[in-house]
C-alpha cells in the first residue's frame, strides 16, 4: 500500500507535503482514517459537493442495494487520463480513485429529498497492486466517515411509503467481500465504469441531462477522442422504455454478471449473465439448465429458467428468497428487489417455450 | 497489508487488548495474532483475518465465539488455529449474512483445531484455491436431520491440492465431507455421520480417500460426476481402508438436489465416474447396496443430459473394485432399489447398472468394470448383481453372474502411502 492519491486540484496540495506520519495534518498512507482526508468534497462533507477534478457520474443499470441511493464520482490523479475501450476495459493511471456513496432517503415518500449517507466505498488504483477496495462508514452526525475494514451491520430508520416509522438493517461488506463481486480471474475490476453502462441519455451524475459518456469525455477523462456514441454498445435502462428482453438482460448484467460469468466468483455454476452478446446460448442465461450440484437452493425446481414459467424457475426462487443460503445475489444484499423480480418474471413469462420438456 | 488496524479503531484496540490480541508479550506460542471470545466476535475475528499477513498464524482462544456474518479469509499461506476441536467453538447459529460460515479464498491455507457449528449455509468453504488443508476440526449441526442445516460441512470447490485429515462432520443436509471440481485430494482419518451423504467426491480428479469412517448417513461414500459443471468427467478416486456401515437414515436431502436421490442404505455409490479403484474397504449393514456402480441414467432416464451437456460422460466405466469385505448389506432396501431389484433379498452386495457408453468400443475390455476378490463376512465371494437398467427391455437380463466382470486393472498408486 504505497501509492498515495494525487488528486487533481488544490484540495490535495496540503496532503502532499510532509510524510512523517507524526504531523497531525498528515493522514498517512491510503487508506486514510477519515473520508475527509481525501479532500473529495468541498463544504460540509455530507453535501457531497465535488471538489475540482472530482467528476460525478451515473450508470444506466445500477446494482440493487436494499433501497440505497448512490452518488458516484471519478477522481483522476493530476494530469492523468483514462484510455477508452468500447467494451469494459478502460484503463486508468495509478492514483485514480472511484468513489461510491450509499445513502437512504429519510422519507421514502420523498425520493431525492433529505437523505442519510451510510457508507462510502472506494476503489483505488495503486501502483503494482491494481484496484484496491476500501470502505468508510458515516457517523450519526453526518460529519465524517471512518475507514472500516471488517464490515458492519447498521440500522437505518426511515419513514415508509405509508408515512410510518420503519427500520431496516444495512450490511457494510468487509473488504474481502468487495472482491466476491469485483474480482474476476483473481484481479479486482471496475464494474460500472464501462461503456455500455454510461452510454445513455438522461439524468446525469451532475444533475443535468445528456449523454453520460460524452459528459465524461467533456470533463477531460479520456486521453483521446471518443468514437461516435451512437456506434458504441449501450445497455437499456431496466425500468425504461426499451423492449423487455433488453431491459431484463441489462438488469441481470448489473446485478448478477460480476459473479456469473467466466472467471467470476460463481463461474463454477456455468451461467453467464453478461449482456454484451445480444444472442447468447440460452443455457448461459439458465434457460433449461439444470442447477449445478454445488447449489443447494433449488426450491425443488428443476431448471434455472423454465420458459413461460417463472414460478418453476430456480432463478426467480433465489431472487425472491431472504434465506442467506439461497438468496441471490449472495452478498451483502438482504432485501429482494421487487421491481427487479417483476422484470425478470416478465422476461421469463415471455420466453418461447413453453417448458423445457424432455422428448 | 500492515497489521495496523488498531490505530484505526481505538475502541476495538482496547477490546482486543483485553482479549490479549496483538500484544506480543501475551501471544501464545506459535501465534502471530490471537483473539479470544468477546462481545463482538464478528468484528474481532474478521479484523484478525484481514490483518494476517501472508504466512502468519492466527489463533483463536478457548471458548465459544458467536457470529452473525460470514468470515472471510483471503491471505495466502496462513494457518487459522483454535486451541482444540473441543475447546474452541465457532457458533454461527445467529448468522444471517453470507452463504458459508468461513469462506477461504487465499492459497495455502490451513485451518485446524476448532469446531464450526450451526452455519445456516456451508461450514468452511474454500473456492478456487491452491492447497487447502482442513485438519483436526469438526463441523456440526446440532439439529438432527433438519433441512435448515447447511449443505456441506467442509467444502473445497475448484481447488488444487486438498487435504482433509482428522475431520468430523455431523448433520449436513447434503454432503458432510464434500470435495467438488478439484484435483489432487487426500481425505483421511476422518469421520462423517448423520449427514445425507457422508463423504462425496464430485467432478474431481486424483482423490485418495483412506481410513475414514462413514456411518448413519443416507449414503456413506459417493463418487459422483454430474453434468453441466465447469470441471467435467472426474476420474481416479482411490478409496481404501474405509469403514462404511449402517448408512440407513431416510434421505432427508433438499428436493431437487442430486443427493436427494440417493437411496437410504447406500454404502458406496459411484455415479457416472470412471477409472476409480475401491479396495480393502469394510462395508457392512447398509440396507440397500454395498457398492453400486451406476450411470446417470438412473437419475435421468430420458437422457436429457445428452443435450444439456454433450461432453458429459454419464456412464460408470473402467472401475476396479477388489479385496473389499462386504457383510450384511441389502437386507431392507429403499423404494428405488426395491423397484430395481424386486426379487432378490438381500440385494447382492456389489452391483453395476449395466449401462455402457454408446460411443465406447469395449472390445479390448478397457471400459469393463472389474470386480475381484471381494468377500463377505465369512470369506466367501461377495454376491454380485448385473442390474440391467439399460437392457431391452430394461431388467430383462438381470442376473447375479459376475464371471464376465471378474478381472483386474492396473492399480492406482497412492502418491503418499
Ligand atoms: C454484490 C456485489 C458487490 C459488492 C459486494 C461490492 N460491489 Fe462495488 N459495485 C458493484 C457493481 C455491480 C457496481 C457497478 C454498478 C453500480 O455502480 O451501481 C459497483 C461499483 C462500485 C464502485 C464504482 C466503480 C465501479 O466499479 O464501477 C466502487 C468504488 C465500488 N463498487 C466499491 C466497492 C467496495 C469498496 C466494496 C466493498 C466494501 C464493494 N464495492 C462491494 C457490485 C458490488
Ligand atoms: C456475489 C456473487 C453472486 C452474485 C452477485 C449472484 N450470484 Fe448467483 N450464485 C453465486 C454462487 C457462488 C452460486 C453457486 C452456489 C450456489 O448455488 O449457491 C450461485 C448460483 C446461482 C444459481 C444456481 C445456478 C446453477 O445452475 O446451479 C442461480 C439461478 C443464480 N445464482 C442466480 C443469480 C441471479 C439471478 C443473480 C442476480 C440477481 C445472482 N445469482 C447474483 C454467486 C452470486
Amino acid at each position: 500500500m504505497t501509492a498515495r492519491a494525487q488528486v487533481a486540484g488544490g484540495v490535495f496540495a496540503a496532503l502532499l507535503t510532509g510524510c512523517s506520519g507524526s504531523s497531525p495534518a498528515d493522514p498517512g498512507e491510503i487508506p486514510y482514517d477519515r473520508l475527509s482526508d481525501y479532500g473529495f468534497f468541498v463544504g460540509p462533507l455530507s453535501d457531497l459537493e465535488p471538489a475540482q477534478g472530482v467528476v460525478p457520474y451515473r450508470v444506466v443499470s445500477p446494482l440493487w442495494a436494499d433501497f440505497a441511493g448512490k452518488a458516484r464520482f471519478l477522481v483522476l490523479p493530476e494530469g492523468g487520463r483514462a484510455t477508452f475501450d468500447a467494451a469494459e476495459t478502460w484503463s486508468f493511471p495509478s492514483g485514480t480513485i472511484v468513489v461510491k456513496n450509499f445513502f437512504f432517503d429519510v422519507d421514502r415518500r420523498d425520493e431525492g429529498g433529505k437523505a442519510r449517507i451510510v457508507e462510502t466505498r472506494l476503489l483505488v488504483r495503486e501502483a503494482g497492486e491494481g484496484w484496491v477496495p476500501y470502505t468508510y462508514v458515516w457517523d450519526e452526525d453526518q460529519t465524517e466517515a471512518y475507514f472500516h475494514a471488517a464490515g458492519d451491520r447498521l440500522t437505518i430508520a426511515y419513514i415508509d411509503a405509508q408515512g410510518n416509522d420503519a427500520e431496516q438493517e444495512y450490511i457494510v461488506p468487509n473488504t474481502d467481500e468487495c472482491d466476491s463481486c469485483h474480482a474476476r480471474d483473481d484481479r479486482t475490476r471496475l464494474l460500472g465504469l464501462a461503456t455500455p453502462q454510461v452510454n445513455f441519455e438522461g439524468l446525469l451524475g451532475d444533475g443535468t441531462t445528456g449523454n453520460q459518456l460524452e459528459r465524461l469525455a467533456d470533463a477531460g477523462v479520456f486521453d483521446g477522442p471518443l468514437p461516435p456514441v451512437q456506434d458504441l454498445p449501450r445497455f437499456s435502462d431496466p425500468f425504461g422504455p426499451d423492449p423487455l428482453e433488453a431491459r431484463a438482460r441489462s438488469y441481470l448484467h448489473a446485478n448478477c454478471s460480476h459473479c456469473h460469468r467466466p472467471g467470476g466468483d460463481a463461474a463454477q455454476a456455468g451461467l453467464d449473465f453478461t449482456a454484451f452478446d445480444p444472442d447468447p446460448l440460452p443455457a448461459k442465461l439458465g434457460v433449461c439448465k439444470e442447477p449445478a450440484a454445488a447449489g443447494p437452493g433449488t426450491g425443488g425446481r428443476e431448471y434455472d429458467v423454465v420458459p413461460g414459467a417463472p414460478d418453476e424457475s430456480i432463478l426467480v426462487y433465489r431472487m425472491e428468497s431472504t434465506d442467506p443460503e439461497i438468496r441471490m445475489p449472495e452478498l451483502p444484499i438482504r432485501i429482494p428487489h421487487a421491481e427487479g423480480v417483476a422484470l425478470v418474471r416478465a422476461w421469463i413469462a415471455g420466453l418461447d417455450g413453453p417448458g423445457c420438456g424432455g422428448p | 497489508m500492515q497489521p495496523r488496524f488498531f490505530a484505526f479503531f481505538p475502541l476495538l484496540a482496547g477490546l482486543a487488548a483485553a482479549a490479549g490480541c496483538g500484544d506480543d508479550a501475551t501471544l501464545p506460542a506459535g501465534c502471530d495474532q490471537f483473539v479470544a471470545p468477546s462481545d463482538d466476535d464478528d468484528t474481532a475475528v474478521q479484523e484478525m483475518f484481514l490483518a494476517l499477513e501472508d504466512g502468519q498464524t492466527g489463533c483463536l482462544g478457548a471458548g465459544t465465539f458467536r457470529f452473525t456474518r460470514e468470515l472471510t479469509l483471503s491471505a495466502d499461506g496462513v494457518t487459522i488455529r483454535g486451541t482444540s476441536q473441543d475447546d474452541t467453538v465457532l457458533d454461527f447459529s445467529a448468522q444471517d449474512v453470507g452463504g458459508s460460515g468461513i469462506k477461504i479464498s487465499g492459497d495455502g491455507v490451513t485451518i485446524r483445531d476448532l469446531t464450526v457449528q450451526d452455519t445456516p449455509g456451508d461450514g468452511i468453504t474454500a473456492g478456487s484455491v491452491q492447497d487447502i488443508t482442513y485438519e483436526a476440526l469438526t463441523v456440526r449441526w446440532t439439529a438432527m436431520y433438519d433441512t435448515d442445516n447447511g449443505a456441506y460441512g467442509v467444502y473445497p470447490v475448484k481447488a488444487e491440492g486438498v487435504v482433509i485429515r482428522g475431520v468430523t462432520v455431523v448433520g449436513a443436509r447434503d454432503a458432510g465431507i464434500y470435495v467438488g471440481q478439484s484435483r489432487n485430494i487426500l481425505v483421511e482419518d476422518s469421520v462423517a455421520h448423520d449427514n445425507v451423504a457422508g463423504i462425496e467426491i464430485e467432478n474431481s480428479f486424483d482423490a485418495v480417500v483412506r481410513n475414514n469412517e462413514a456411518f448413519d448417513n443416507t449414503g456413506g461414500l459417493l463418487i459422483f460426476n454430474l453434468p453441466t459443471l465447469e470441471t467435467k468427467n472426474g476420474e481416479r478416486t482411490l478409496a481404501y481402508g474405509n469403514d462404511i456401515h449402517d448408512n440407513n437414515v431416510d434421505n432427508w436431502g433438499e428436493p431437487g438436489t442430486a443427493v436427494a436421490e440417493v437411496p437410504r442404505g447406500t454404502g458406496i455409490l459411484v455415479l457416472s465416474a470412471d477409472a476409480n479403484e475401491l479396495r480393502d474397504n469394510r462395508i457392512y449393514d447398509n440396507d440397500s447396496f454395498g457398492i453400486i456402480l451406476s450411470s446417470y441414467i438412473i437419475l435421468d432416464p430420458a437422457k436429457n443430459f445428452e443435450t444439456a451437456d454433450p461432453q458429459f460422460d454419464a456412464y460408470a466405466e473402467a472401475n476396479y473394485v477388489h479385496d473389499n469385505v462386504l457383510d450384511g448389506n441389502g437386507a431392507n432396501p429403499d423404494d428405488l432399489p426395491d423397484q430395481l431389484v424386486p426379487n432378490l433379498r438381500p440385494i447382492p452386495a456389489l452391483g453395476w447398472d449395466g449401462c455402457e457408453h454408446p460411443d465406447h468400443d469395449n472390445t479390448t475390455g478397457m471400459y469393463t468394470n472389474c470386480f475381484e476378490n471381494n468377500t463377505d463376512g465369512t470369506g466367501a465371494p461377495a454376491s454380485f448383481l448385473f442390474v440391467d437398467v439399460c437392457g431391452t427391455p430394461p431388467f430383462a437380463n438381470q442376473n447375479t453372474d459376475f464371471g464376465p466382470y471378474e478381472c483386474s486393472r492396473p492399480p492406482i498408486e497412492d502418491p503418499n502411502p
